[in-house]
Formats: C-alpha cells, sequence, structure tokens
C-alpha cells in the first residue's frame, strides 16, 4: 500500500482516487505548498499527484511579486509548488495531474522524478496504471528480489560499484560486519548480474573442517586422503560457468590459500591426488569479516593471494544503521519477504480463515493509518509505536536480525491471536509494540557482535552494587550520547515511555554524571 | 488567447467528464446519475465553492467566441456545452430517466474532447 499525497485547491480528484483506487492511501488534498510541505514532513509520501492551477488568495501562493499578474500565478501555481518541492525533496515521485502538451512551453524541475498525465483527461484506471508503473520503478529501485537497498548514498554508490564488478572476470571482494546481507548480493545480485549460465554454488569456510577445505573446493581422487573412498568434485568445478562464493575466505588452510591463488591465476583446477588439470571459467566472490591486509602482515593470509583477489575494489557494506534506511519501507520490505515463506504464509491462511476473511492480499501498514476493511485483504499492522521501537535498536546483526525480528513479530502475533478478540478487527493483525521491545530485548543477549561494549575492572574489594553501577552509568553515557541527550528518548529505550524522562534524569544525576561534562567529553 | 483557451481545458475540460470516464461498462443508473451529477453540477469543487460546467462556460465563452466562430472545435464544444444546459433539469429530477444520462454523459465527454482539440488548434 502507496502513501500518495494528493495536492490540488479541488476535492474531486482526492474523492475519484480514493473510490477507484482503494489499494493505495490518498492523502489530502491539500490546498498549496503551505499544507503540502507540512504533510511531506510528517510523514512516508510515495508519489505526489500535483494539480496546476490552484485558485488561491495572494497570500497562500508561490511565486507572487510586486505587479505580477494573480492570475497567471495561480495557473502556473503547480510548478512553484513542484520546484518547492525538489528543494527539499529532489528524489520523490511528482505527477503533475495534467498533460506534457499543456505545458509544452514549460520548464519543469526534476525531470526524472516528474511524470506527466498522458491526456489531461484523467481516467482512474489509467491513473492507476501510472501509479503502479511508478511504484515498481521506486520498488526496483530499492530491492532486487531478496537484497533490500534503500536509498542512502553509500548503498547506492556500492549497487553501481557491484554492477560493473559483476561483469568483469575479476573476483570480488564483499567485506562487512555480520548480517549486513554478503551471501545475499553473492548470490542474488553478483551472480544475478554477471551475465553466466553457470551455476551459483556458495562454500562457507567457516563450518568446513580445515584439512576437507581444499578437498571441497577443488575436488579429490579415490584415495587421496584417509576415507576418501571415490572420486570427488569440488566447488570449482561445479561452478564453471558460473559463480563460486566463498564465505569466510579468511578461514582457508595455508594449502588451500596455495590451490586457490593457482586456480585463480592458471584457470584450470588440479583434484587432490590427480596430476589432470582441467580447465574452470568461474567467477569468484569471496566474503570476509576478517581484516585481510592485517592478516597479510601477521603472515596468517598469503600476499599473492590476497593481491590477485583483487582488494583494491573490495566493497564494503554498512551496518544497517547507518545506512539510514526508511524503516517503514524496511518493515513493509521484510514482511513481504518472509510471507513468501509456507510456514508464516499458512499460519496467515489459517488466521484469515478463522475470522473468515479470504485472503486474497496482504497488506503491510507500517507506521501509518489503518485503512478500510475490504474483502480478501489482511493488514499487517507495525503501529507507529512499534515502528519506532524498530528503529531506535542498533541492530548488531544488521538485516539479518531486522528479518528475523519482524519474521518472529508477525508469528507471535499470529499466535497470540489464535482467537480474535471481541471487537477487534479479524482482517488486521496488529504487531504490539511490547512485542517488539520484547523481541529486541532478546536480539540483545544473543551474541551477534558490533553492539556498544561495557568493561569494568574487579578490585579486590569491590561489591556487586558497585560493579552494577558502572556498568549502569556506561550505559546512560551510551544512551545519552545514541540519543543527542534527549532524556525522553532515554526514558523511552530504558523503560517504554517517553514521558518518563525526568526519571530518568534523576537516576542520570544519582549516577554521578554531568551533561556539561559529557558535552565537553570530558569522563 | 491561447492562455484563455488554455485555461478552459483545464477547469473545465479535466473535470467535466472525470467520474464519468471511470465509470464500469455498464454502470447502474445510480452510479450514472451520480457520476453525471458530479461532473456536469459540480464541476470544479473545492472548500468554498461549487462551479457547474456551464457556469464555466458562460465565464468564458463570450471573450472566445467572437474570434473562433468558426473554429470547428469550438462550435462542437459549443454544441456539448448547450447539450448540457438543456439536460440540466433532467439529470437533477428525482428520478432521471436513463437515456437522458447517457446524454448528458455523451456531451460531457464530447466537451473533454472539444476542448483538448480547441486548445492544439488555437496554439498552432
Amino acid at each position: 500500500m502507496a502513501q500518495v499525497l494528493i495536492v490540488d485547491d479541488q476535492d474531486r480528484l482526492a474523492e475519484l482516487c480514493r473510490r477507484a483506487i482503494p489499494e493505495h492511501t490518498f492523502r489530502g488534498p491539500a490546498r498549496g505548498w503551505a499544507e503540502a510541505s507540512e504533510e511531506l514532513a510528517r510523514g512516508r509520501t510515495d508519489v505526489v499527484l500535483l494539480d496546476l492551477h490552484f485558485d488561491l488568495p495572494p497570500e497562500a501562493l508561490l511565486g507572487v511579486g510586486p505587479g505580477c499578474d494573480l492570475e497567471a500565478v495561480r495557473r502556473r501555481q503547480g510548478i512553484e509548488i513542484l520546484g518547492a518541492i525538489r528543494r527539499r525533496w529532489p528524489a520523490l515521485p511528482v505527477v503533475l495531474t495534467t498533460s506534457r502538451e499543456e505545458l509544452s512551453l514549460e520548464q519543469v524541475d526534476g525531470e526524472e522524478y516528474t511524470y506527466f498525465l498522458d491526456d489531461d483527461r484523467v481516467d482512474a484506471q489509467a491513473l492507476r496504471a501510472q501509479l503502479e508503473s511508478i511504484l515498481a520503478v521506486r520498488r526496483g529501485d530499492d530491492a532486487d528480489g531478496p537484497v533490500y537497498w534503500g536509498r542512502s548514498v553509500v548503498m547506492s554508490q556500492i549497487r553501481r560499484t557491484l554492477a560493473i564488478l559483476s561483469r568483469g572476470r575479476l573476483p570480488v571482494v564483499l567485506s562487512g560486519p555480520t548480517g549486513t546481507g554478503k551471501s545475499l548480493l553473492a548470490r542474488h545480485f553478483v551472480h544475478a548480474h554477471s551475465g553466466r549460465r553457470g551455476r551459483f554454488v556458495a562454500v562457507d569456510l567457516s563450518t568446513l573442517p580445515r584439512d576437507l577445505g581444499a578437498a571441497t573446493l577443488f575436488g579429490a581422487v579415490r584415495g587421496a586422503y584417509t576415507g576418501s573412498v571415490a572420486d570427488r568434485t569440488g566447488a570449482f568445478e561445479a561452478a564453471d560457468g558460473g559463480t563460486l562464493f566463498l564465505d569466510e575466505v579468511g578461514n582457508l588452510s595455508a594449502d588451500a590459500q596455495k590451490l586457490l591463488l593457482t586456480v585463480l591465476q592458471e584457470g584450470f583446477v588440479t583434484r587432490i591426488g590427480d596430476l589432470k588439470e582441467r580447465p574452470v571459467d568461474v567467477k569468484v566472490v569471496v566474503a570476509t569479516n576478517d581484516d585481510l591486509r592485517a592478516r597479510v602482515a601477521d603472515g596468517s593470509f598469503r600476499a599473492d593471494l590476497y593481491t590477485r583477489l583483487n582488494p583494491a575494489t573490495a566493497v564494503t557494506l554498512p551496518r544497517l544503521v547507518d545506512r539510514n534506511p526508511d524503516w517503514a519501507r524496511l518493515v513493509e520490505f521484510s514482511v513481504e519477504r518472509a510471507l513468501q515463506g509456507p510456514t508464516l504464509r499458512g499460519q496467515l491462511e489459517e488466521h484469515a480463515a478463522r475470522g473468515s476473511v479470504g485472503l486474497r492480499r496482504v497488506v503491510v501498514v507500517a507506521g501509518g493509518a489503518l485503512p478500510e476493511p475490504e474483502p480478501g485483504v489482511v493488514v499487517v499492522l507495525f503501529p507507529d509505536r512499534a515502528l519506532r521501537a524498530l528503529s531506535a535498536h542498533d541492530w548488531p546483526g544488521n538485516q539479518r536480525e531486522f528479518s528475523m525480528v519482524v519474521e518472529n513479530a508477525i508469528s507471535f502475533a499470529l499466535a497470540e491471536l489464535a482467537a480474535v478478540p471481541p471487537g477487534e478487527r479479524p482482517d488486521v493483525v496488529s504487531i504490539r509494540s511490547k512485542l517488539v521491545r520484547d523481541l529486541l530485548d532478546h536480539a540483545e543477549d544473543a551474541p551477534v557482535g558490533g553492539g556498544p561494549r561495557f568493561s569494568v575492572t574487579l578490585r579486590p574489594q569491590a561489591t556487586l552494587n558497585r560493579v552494577a553501577t558502572e556498568v549502569e552509568r556506561q550505559y546512560f553515557v551510551e544512551l545519552w550520547r545514541e540519543t543527542g541527550g534527549d532524556f525522553g528518548k532515554m526514558a523511552d529505550r530504558l523503560l517504554g515511555d517517553a514521558s518518563q524522562g525526568r526519571k530518568v534524569q534523576l537516576r542520570f544525576n544519582q549516577l554521578g554524571l554531568k551533561v556539561r561534562e559529557l558535552r565537553g567529553g570530558a569522563p | 488567447m491561447i492562455d484563455r483557451v488554455r485555461a478552459l481545458r483545464h477547469d473545465l475540460g479535466k473535470y467535466v467528464a472525470l467520474q464519468i470516464t471511470s465509470l464500469p461498462p455498464d454502470p447502474t443508473t445510480e452510479d450514472l446519475a451520480e457520476a453525471v451529477r458530479a461532473d456536469v453540477l459540480a464541476t470544479r469543487r473545492g472548500p468554498d465553492r461549487t462551479v457547474a460546467a456551464v457556469e464555466l462556460w458562460d465565464a468564458a465563452s463570450p471573450a472566445l467566441r467572437a474570434a473562433l466562430a468558426d473554429n470547428p472545435s469550438f462550435l462542437l464544444l459549443d454544441q456539448a456545452m448547450e447539450g448540457l444546459r438543456r439536460l440540466g433539469p433532467a439529470i437533477t429530477a428525482d428520478r432521471p430517466d436513463r437515456r437522458d444520462l447517457e446524454q448528458a454523459a455523451s456531451c460531457a465527454r464530447a466537451a473533454a474532447d472539444a476542448v483538448r482539440a480547441l486548445d492544439r488548434s488555437v496554439r498552432r
């Protein structure tokens, strides 16, 4: 369900859209720039429908100057509003609800994201088709199958870089913290964009015994090692003509590193215990959490292999929180992906059947208004508070953790709704913010790494209270920094209630913390 | 002249068949009546006022008539608007005749098409 803002001084287009295109939420009409900018700043908007002529008083018009022709300003007010939108939201799709023909002499800002009607006779079917095509492009902009790119500058650059590297012959190195989607990218982006028709083969070197790594990658002949009772094809041969993804490449043994170097240099593979060279054409993608340069420096990773892996073009994936994601869109994306799995989909279908709602379509609402019931439509609702809890979390497990929390949230919510409580809408699966917070608390216990770490020096006579207070003190400092010194936000994180800021501030003072010192960077 | 016709194209042409054009192929008489009334009698509707198609035409046409009297698109538009004027009482009746509604819908579509053709011809 897309959020569409209508900017128009008339009511009729908004009424038509709500009636004829119920699958999307139409807000407005905002009557002029003042209302439009307020609405745009308030929340997520996927598309704007913007009229051209605004019959407004002079004080409500943009572009009014001394001695100007007011009627002319009204007639082209939509162009003025478009210019103002472009200054603040340069990539927001805007449909001018007029034909390009009508504006043949006008220049419009942000042509790439500005659309016109094919004809200025507005037809709901044509408008729906146009909206769908804009939204499809937008979805395509921020997702590739299971890969969520979002719209951050850093991810756009990574996407461009990987698109180039995917087509080349050289290896691709993916690095970055756990859960940032290295294996997803290798399979669903690098391999998909490589133009190769062979298989995608993945080998996780962190789970292989080191002495089996070489045989797994390069194959072996019978009797090459203890227990080798038959000839074995290696991953390189299996991936011939395709892509081989080596996860945690830093775990390769010294022997396997040498063999890998040979394959990369010579383009043929020799099974362990064999003399026959077999040509292979494989796109190699490696992923690592390790700092391979440091490993070269300490002698545990071959310098020549490191060079051959093409480290100059290594792609480092950022942490989820550093991508500044659109949380509502990320929730939608993750729910849609989760519901493609048969288990969760089955649970949802059972729930719909219990409430006598024939399930034809699932609509995800994250942080928005609950739509009116519609036959065959089940709404998965993440209310504002749940969305805020998700966006306030630091996601040390990154996108993998996010997907798991979202999937768990739906699963638990469905279990809680085993019988639809009286008075509740059977077509709505609402994810309570408390459930989300509980899941996040559990997630914080998981050893995923990357989150804040506190250290306490144990002294001979340190009491438990003293140790606990020190940890609490460090935690408060961390939270204070994360929330920009906002006690309300700290209270929301600590107590789930932003109105308890005063209580948190009192405890802050009791712990001997001083805002002035924290601002000044003093301990 | 160009600006006046462009304004008419936007104000009248865009809205006079807005709901009619979006009706399903064989609408009920109630749906047809609702669409025709909305398009023809409340062509422009904002928070402060409602303007009918005929009022928009009456406000714009005197200034255009002398210069465009021989323009075929203007004549078609004039004809369509007169049709809407004539059918006004019929479409506001408690139980409007379906044929009157269909005629009004046809006039509204013709008006929308004619005003666009007029705009193109004036620009040329």
